[in-house]
């Protein structure tokens, strides 16, 4: 995962923005979005094999993997709000951009709301 | 990572913005109308089969 060509990419696509904005300034939001969208598909394929091992290294524990899962569900929702929502908020639209945020808050809280169950109950069989 | 798509994006808006202006120029409006949304519709379709990658992608690794 060498960085130094993310960081080339996107210095070089912030430049055809800039070209761009003038003439027609729908065509540098979607270089924005397009550069976007390249750079985490190349960074989340790499992330895959770490994800494995730490998985493998879970089960091998013999710790369940339901939290592990939904703690990776939180992340990936996470990456992919602050990514609709930074893109709106580039274009100019912070309206739309607060709103990614907040639908994205409202996903990763239902999905956290089984271990919030699950905490409880185990808190009143103590208490009981 | 294809890097190219970036450049192409860029190559087709000023391409069209290049369209735009000798048309008007010549006096057809509606054909550089026609010109821009035709450009637009083109990089749009490029956009949105990325993001469709992208979210298979994210989809595949965190499991949503």
């Amino acid at each position: 995962m060498d960085i130094f060509k993310i960081i080339i990419i996107c210095i070089v696509s912030t430049v055809l923005c800039v070209v761009l904005r003038p003439y027609k300034s729908e065509y540098s939001v979607l270089i924005a979005i397009l550069t976007a969208v390249l750079v985490l598909i190349f960074v989340l394929k790499s992330l895959i094999s770490p994800l494995n091992l730490i998985a493998d290294k879970i089960i091998s524990a013999g710790v369940e993997i339901k939290y592990f899962k939904v703690a990776l569900k939180a992340v990936g929702i996470g990456y992919v709000t602050s990514f609709a929502a930074d893109i709106c908020k580039d274009a100019g639209q912070t309206s739309l951009s607060s709103l990614c945020e907040t639908a994205g808050k409202c996903a990763i809280f239902v999905l956290s709301i089984p271990l919030l169950i699950s905490v409880c109950d185990m808190a009143l069989g103590f208490i009981k | 990572m294809d890097v190219d798509f970036i450049f192409r994006i860029a190559a087709i808006g000023i391409i069209v913005t290049v369209l735009n202006q000798v048309l008007i120029r010549s006096g057809r409006e509606e054909q550089a109308m026609l010109t821009t949304l035709a450009g637009l519709v083109v990089v749009l379709l490029m956009v949105v089969n990325a993001v469709a990658d992208l979210f298979t992608t994210v989809k595949d690794l965190f499991g949503l």
